[in-house]
């Protein structure tokens, strides 16, 4: 206390500046490390796709995910398979006729990630379908979504949780299973 | 417990030292080519390379090659001294794996290797263009301070397993090529799984021709080389 008493009311006035602008830069930081978390996808995609429309109309997931029993990747589908259907289908609707822009426009559509897996881990999709695992199992009940947001953690305790359970455990538990 | 045994038979008396193989490894596993500065301060990558000896005196001069890649030993020195597990043995393949995001970078695997198949990530990877474009999406840019090898191309050997998987039967025989193999214009590498007795690796060893390197150290490596050197005529 002798010392700030020693200072001049100028270099007080200083000081008091400098710790208020402090907590003002620890405050912002913690706000932006707040928001910088995931947000969810679904306020973000450029197209109000809805899902839970489709799956009431009794459409499967793999017509359009039809990569899912073929390959690893489920597929994001094009845009072509959406105007399949949309160049007939509620052509009246403006959401139909933003997705009409896209074909005209001859652009895909840049949709947001909702799952994402670390660039170190190999999943695949078709070994999955294939071994009976249901789309659900993962990623929850997006047929009563209207948008799609991630409802299960995809971490590594997830996937060996699951694969612990099945017969051939121990050959699920190698490492280069998923990563390589 | 193994399933598979995955080997490697490298021919030594049909090698002609082209590099094919040196560079379909490069491209199909995202290694990194580090200029020639690096080289020569010893912090080059090749999973595979090809020593060159000289024999004979001048002008009976002829050059021998020896492909040397990780040898997937089935006692390797580099796994028990990895304090982290990313060095490891797959009972499942019969092979030596290295878990990248595991691996802390004490390189005592890469000193432990008698082959000196283990190399280093000194940097970040670069890749000049157009390089990085033809990245395999299948396989990880190792980071700095990464150890990395040859994994007789893990990620062909699963895709393959998980395609097999999917249609309820098993792998068949050739349908696992690594990078190398498919390259080689001699057909000196052939690759495949001793356990399965159609394989044509099964098929061929044991060979009258065959050695291994090192052998005496007792590493039980899975790469068979055959050389008859003058002798030689046909398979």
């Amino acid at each position: 206390m002798r010392i700030i008493s020693g200072l001049s009311s100028r270099q007080r006035l200083l000081a008091g500046a400098v710790v208020v602008g402090g907590l003002v830069l620890i405050v912002a930081a913690a706000a932006l490390l707040v928001t910088s978390g995931r947000s969810d996808a679904a306020s973000e995609q450029p197209l109000a796709f809805n899902h839970e429309i489709h799956a009431q109309k009794g459409i499967q997931c793999q017509f359009c995910h039809y990569g899912v029993t073929k390959s690893p990747s489920a597929v994001i589908p094009s845009v072509e398979l959406c105007m399949g259907c949309h160049q007939n289908i509620r052509t009246d609707s403006e959401i139909i006729q933003e997705l009409a822009g896209y074909w005209e426009r001859q652009e895909p559509i840049p949709w947001k990630r909702v799952y994402e897996q670390p660039s170190y881990v190999y999943f695949n999709h078709r070994s999955h379908i294939a071994s009976g695992v249901t789309c659900g199992a993962c990623h929850g009940d997006v047929a009563s979504m209207t948008v799609a947001h991630q409802v299960v953690e995809h971490n590594m305790g997830f996937c060996l949780d699951c694969h612990a359970e099945q017969e051939n455990k121990e050959a699920l538990y190698d490492c280069a299973v998923c990563h390589r | 417990m193994a399933e598979h045994k995955w080997t490697m038979i490298v021919d030594l008396d049909k090698c002609t030292g082209c590099q094919a193989c040196v560079v379909a490894c490069h491209a199909e596993n995202n290694v990194p080519i580090a200029s020639e500065t690096e080289v020569v301060r010893g912090r080059g990558l090749h999973w595979i390379r090809i020593e060159r000896y000289w024999e004979g005196e001048f002008p009976n001069v002829k050059a021998k090659f020896l492909p040397v890649f990780c040898q997937q030993c089935g006692s390797a020195p580099c796994e028990p001294v990895c304090p982290t597990y990313a060095s490891y043995h797959s009972e499942q393949e019969n092979l030596n794996i290295q878990v990248y995001n595991r691996c802390v970078g004490t390189r005592y695997c890469g000193n432990n290797c008698p082959y000196k198949v283990r190399y280093f990530n000194y940097r970040a990877p670069e890749f000049d263009a157009p390089l990085e474009q033809q990245l395999n999406p299948d396989v990880t840019v190792r980071g700095a301070g990464v150890m990395e090898k040859c994994t007789f191309c893990i990620q062909r050997i699963r895709r393959a397993a998980e395609t097999a998987n999917a249609e309820g039967r098993p792998i068949a025989d050739g349908e696992v090529q690594p990078a190398c193999v498919q390259a080689c214009p001699s057909d000196a590498l052939i690759f495949g799984d001793k356990y399965d007795p159609e394989s044509r690796v099964a098929r061929m060893t044991p060979h009258n021709r065959q050695f291994k390197l090192l052998e005496h150290l007792g590493t039980e490596p899975a790469v068979y080389y055959l050389k008859g050197g003058e002798t030689h005529v046909g398979d």
